[in-house]
């Protein structure tokens, strides 16, 4: 190109077509990914290979690096903006811009548990990766690295998890979605990926484990209680054996952020809970009996590695007693 | 009717970082799992015997402090370790 020259219309694609061309199917889920994430060209004949990428990249300790599957879409209401045009003075219109795309998505499974936790992402930039219900992954196919592949990463978008509507007597309580982006991420620079070999409904979000004490601490042995964030299940019966591991808890001095010793951890049948132990020797361990520690469970790469897969455990503050 | 603790997972590095001896670990924690099988655990993790935690109390130096620059030595490896780089081995270790 040089200077004065236009370089126009270079990229003209041919209109023929052979028998396989792609349809997408209807939205069924959606995956909020890290701004860094992609998919490499390279899965797409490595079912296996996307399968456990996808299951560590769900399970990753960082949650600025972890992905956020939502699955079961129920039902879609496009609000997308229409083509924007001009009308010009002697009545012709022309195009100004593709409308944004505004897709909602309703959701019932996870009720208002999920769309809680979905709350806590609206307001922040996020990037998102659609599923059909073919199993087709549907993003922004990009070259993340100068001459590298071209991979699938996530659309940059608006999202906003709305604020739920109460059942009316005909319709149940409404759940929903909103997803505003530009269009040219799914046109123009559409990615997509067919999931062979596994469902992509196998790929499920974390689940809390909030840490609850029982009773109240005595010079640094604590009672704690491990129970699901949506509905307070106690995880004693399933897991009473994988948590009584002292290495899987973490005990820190709130105050100054120092870790303590953790000395013990038994389960205890007669709480359906754990008496953790702290070292009063440790010279981290507060001095004063209302002295606070925040005890916290391991990373769910490191919960996962003792079978309890698919959770995270949120921090509990106390006094040490 | 209580059901008894008798299982229970100790942390033996860090332990035996903190310096317990046998009977200091038994005197602390038997009011704690008074059912459990102590002495088999201590002997198991390899606390050797020592002073009472009252002839403790007058004979082993207080223990100090670890601050996250501060270098502490490493009983497990050998090698020299910060406070947080300590307690961090201890941990895996104590999986």
């Amino acid at each position: 190109m040089k200077v004065n020259e236009l370089v126009c219309a270079t990229d003209l694609r041919n209109t023929g077509y052979g028998s396989c061309v792609f349809n997408p199917g209807k939205i069924v889920s959606a995956i909020k990914v890290p701004t860094n994430f992609s998919i490499p060209d390279a899965f797409a004949t490595s079912p296996s290979q996307l399968r456990t990428y996808l299951d560590q990249a769900r399970l990753a300790d960082a949650p600025s690096q972890r992905i956020w599957p939502v699955h079961g879409f129920k039902a879609y209401t496009s609000s997308s903006e229409d083509l924007v045009q001009q009308t010009l003075g002697y009545g012709s219109q022309v195009p100004i811009r593709d409308g944004n795309y505004r897709w909602t998505f309703q959701f019932t499974d996870g009720g208002l548990c999920l769309l809680k936790a979905l709350q806590s992402h609206n307001f922040q930039s996020s990037r998102w990766i659609f599923v059909d219900d073919q199993g087709v992954m549907i993003g922004w196919r990009r070259q993340v690295a100068t001459g590298g592949s071209f991979d699938l990463t996530g659309i940059p978008l608006t999202f906003h998890a709305m604020k739920w509507d109460p059942n009316d007597g005909a319709n149940i309580a409404s759940y929903r979605l909103y997803f505003d982006f530009e269009p040219q991420y799914i046109n123009k620079y559409l990615g997509f990926l067919p999931v062979e070999g596994f469902a992509i409904q196998e790929i499920t979000g974390l689940q809390d484990i909030n840490l609850v004490q029982s009773g109240v601490s005595a010079a640094g042995v604590i009672k704690i209680l491990a129970k699901t964030g949506c509905d307070g299940s106690n995880l004693y019966d399933l897991y009473s054996t994988q948590l009584a591991a002292a290495g899987l808890w973490n005990a820190v001095n709130t105050s100054t952020g120092n870790a303590i010793t953790i000395t013990s951890v038994a389960a205890d049948a007669n709480v359906k809970g754990f008496t953790v132990t702290l070292s009063s020797a440790d010279p981290d361990y507060p001095g004063a009996a209302n002295g606070e520690v925040t005890i916290t469970l391991g990373g769910p790469t490191e919960l996962d590695a003792a079978d309890i897969s698919g959770f995270e455990g949120r921090p509990i503050t106390v006094v040490r007693g | 009717m209580k059901a008894p603790i008798t299982e229970i997972s100790f942390n033996a590095e860090g332990l035996k970082r903190l310096g317990y001896t046998k009977q200091q670990f038994i005197d602390e924690f038997s009011k704690i799992y008074p059912e459990a099988d102590l002495n088999a655990y201590a002997d198991n993790m390899g606390l050797i015997s020592g002073p009472t935690v009252e002839k403790a109390a007058a004979t082993f130096a207080p223990i100090p402090p670890a601050g996250p620059d501060e270098k502490v030595s490493d009983p497990i490896g050998g090698a020299a370790a910060t406070g947080k780089e300590a307690k961090t081995k201890e941990k895996e270790g104590g999986k």
